[in-house]
């Protein structure tokens, strides 16, 4: 048993309104230097949609991630000697029109314009020429806008549904949407840091935050066509490979992450869990259905005594150890088994995970809405998202793993519907917790995490032991608002 | 001292006068024929003029070479011997009177061996008839061409956008102009 930590995290998708605040604290934060107006490190997507960049969740395009050949895992992208003969000229890259062209607005024309008897106007410009553009595309060209003939009817996952199930997922005014916000998976089996020539990318060891080494990256860009999430992004300034660092900084100084902290619909749980990092090669290589499960397996429980006396021998401080037994995320993934890894098939073993969202309760029968007792369960298979479509997202196509996380989502609503309205008979509810496998006290709790927690409840960040390393050499509280981004030392030569 | 060491070599020196007396004629008899391959070590630079001149090929083109023979900042030699004969070549190489060649060849002159071996070197190129030198420009050029496939065929292989063909495609199905 080796056992690692690794902040996690959970987003709660029943609960995204898609506002984008997230995305815009990330910017702000981190990514509004030149050369990188493109990037998103957090981006909000609305499904179904084909995401940023487009379709970025077909690997036949991209070939990111991982496969399995034979009895091995191997880059999609190619092994090592693939690597260094596309070394020049990579040919999976998204072009900038996948992403987008970054624009903005020529606002001082709003007030320098001489005057006249015609309003003024800003014109776009692009961010990358400096010229007048036609804006053809955005991070989310197509927010809350799903039915879209171009995008919505593009999505990988929607293109593998039938006829009858896309037409369903279009119908006009019974349009079903919903939001899924991105960031990088901090994964325990990375892509990018697999397929990385110059060895610049690593996995933190005291909390398996992924991060590039901005002094050793060379800017091949092979991070970026391996990773299956597209979230390391090459900046063109600076001629150097950036991705989301689930703001250590920040949690080094005890804060939550940006993009967590300023969460609005407050979707984003965060915590310490302990996993077996010696199961890692064995757990990737299952079959796609399977996946989901066997990363469950991997998370060890961290109040079990053997579990902590590994943990304990391996060297893991005390501090982390009981961030772990206070973590959230352990309870959404494990103990109340309601949150599925993004996309488990392309095998990099993701460690953010998802609610899926409770969307069933829009049915293709009795006008959209359902009634809320015994054919709620059966009622699955008529759902207005289709299974199939949330199993392609979440549980590598297997259509029991969703099933099983909404009958217990659906278990709760039921409870409180009978703690608060109290029109449904006991043992309809009894029926949902049979049914749900949970009992009474757990569904308790699911709603009151879901509904009722403070920051500090959500977002458990543990102590990550910098802090006194900090301290000793400066104010912590300078070094949390002086903290940048970027190289400081200059690049070393190495000829 | 110094008479002994004269005396002592004395006859040392009268042996050496005696063997160049008979050597030298011979060696000029030899020479006076030159050789064609030395010349044409000369005219590539393979071996260095004795006088430090520029060897031939550095400006002049010449049959039999190659695309390396494709100097032309001077005029081609290939007809040099052919036109002028033996004796016209061998004037134009003792005094070189150009007056791009005169600056170089006025304080670096050919010695009498060299301009031999070079006039027996030209004398044989002109019986060859060999095809004219390759321009090497164009295997340049060719060379880039070749380059420029490869890649070309790599970059096939290349994403070349996924956004925008999904727009094509739809714009196309509805009989709109992109």
């Amino acid at each position: 048993m080796d056992i690692r930590a690794q902040v996690s995290s959970v987003f709660h998708l029943d609960k995204c309104i898609g506002c984008h605040t997230c995305s815009i604290a990330c910017k702000n934060l981190w990514t509004d230097r030149r050369g990188n107006e493109y990037m998103w490190w957090n981006n909000v997507e609305t499904k179904p949609g084909t995401g940023y960049p487009t379709k970025w969740e077909d690997q036949e395009k991209y070939h990111g991630g991982w496969e399995r050949v034979g009895s091995q895992l191997r880059l999609k992208q190619g092994g090592k000697a693939a690597t260094i003969g596309k070394i020049f000229h990579n040919p999976d890259l998204p072009t900038m029109d996948d992403y987008y062209e970054p624009f903005t607005y020529k606002y001082a024309d709003l007030t320098n314009a001489p005057a006249g008897t015609d309003q003024p106007t800003a014109r776009a410009v692009s961010m990358v020429s400096g010229k007048p553009m036609k804006i053809a595309a955005g991070p989310n060209w197509d927010d809350d806008l799903s039915g879209s003939n171009v995008y919505a009817a593009n999505d990988p996952g929607v293109i593998e549904l039938s006829a009858e199930q896309q037409q369903q997922l279009f119908a006009i005014e019974k349009m079903v949407m919903f939001h899924l916000p991105r960031i990088c998976n901090h994964c325990s089996n990375p892509a990018c840091v697999a397929s990385c020539p110059s060895g610049a990318i690593y996995k933190r060891g005291e909390d398996g935050i992924v991060l590039i080494n901005q002094d050793k990256c060379r800017g091949w860009r092979m991070c970026v066509s391996a990773c299956p999430y597209k979230k390391t992004y090459y900046g063109w300034s600076s001629g150097k490979s950036e991705k989301c660092i689930l703001c250590f900084p920040r949690q080094e100084a005890g804060e939550a992450p940006a993009c967590f902290h300023s969460c609005v619909g407050r979707i984003r749980y965060l915590g310490v869990l302990l996993y077996d990092a010696d199961k890692i090669e064995a757990t990737a290589m299952k079959a796609d259905g399977e996946l989901a499960a066997a990363q469950r397996e991997m998370i060890l429980d961290p109040c079990d005594p053997e579990v902590l006396a590994a943990a304990r021998a391996a060297g893991m401080a005390e501090q982390i150890i009981q961030a772990a037994q206070k973590s959230p995320i352990y309870k959404f993934v494990k103990q109340w088994g309601i949150a599925l890894p993004l996309h488990p098939e392309f095998r990099t073993l993701p460690m953010l995970f998802y609610v899926p969202p409770l969307l069933p309760l829009l049915s293709t029968d009795h006008q959209g809405t359902q009634k809320l007792a015994d054919d709620f369960f059966t009622s699955l298979e008529q759902a207005r998202l289709p299974l199939m479509y949330l199993a392609g997202l979440f549980a590598g196509g297997n259509e029991e793993e969703v099933k099983a996380v909404y009958r217990r989502l659906i278990a709760v609503r039921l409870q409180r519907r009978a703690a608060t309205v109290g029109d449904l008979a006991e043992a309809e509810v009894e029926r949902a917790r049979t049914i749900s496998g949970l009992e009474r006290d757990t569904l308790d709790a699911i709603y009151r995490m879901t509904s009722l927690t403070r920051i500090k409840e959500r977002i458990v960040v543990p102590p990550l032991l910098r802090e006194q390393a900090v301290e000793a050499g400066m104010d912590p509280e300078e070094y949390k608002q002086a903290m940048g981004f970027g190289s400081r030392k200059a690049p070393k030569r190495r000829w | 001292m110094q008479t002994s060491r004269f005396r002592f070599n004395l006859p040392k020196r009268i042996l050496t006068l005696a063997f160049l007396s008979v050597a030298l004629p011979v060696f000029c008899a030899l020479a006076a024929t030159g050789e064609p391959e030395r010349g044409r070590q000369l005219y590539t630079g393979a071996v260095a003029m004795s006088n430090g001149g520029s060897p031939c090929i550095a400006c002049h083109g010449l049959t039999g070479l190659g695309s390396a023979g494709a100097a032309s900042y001077g005029p081609n030699l290939s007809d040099l011997y052919a036109n002028y004969g033996e004796e016209g070549v061998a004037a134009v190489l003792e005094s070189l009177a150009f007056p791009s060649m005169e600056a170089i060849y006025t304080s670096r002159p050919l010695t009498e061996t060299e301009r031999l071996d070079l006039t027996a070197y030209f004398a044989r190129t002109a019986e060859q008839t060999a095809a004219p030198p390759t321009s090497l420009a164009g295997s340049i050029l060719l060379g880039v061409l070749i380059v420029f496939a490869i890649v070309a065929l790599l970059g096939l292989r290349r994403l070349k956008g996924v956004r925008q063909p999904l727009v094509d495609q739809v714009r196309k199905q509805r009989g709109m102009q992109s």
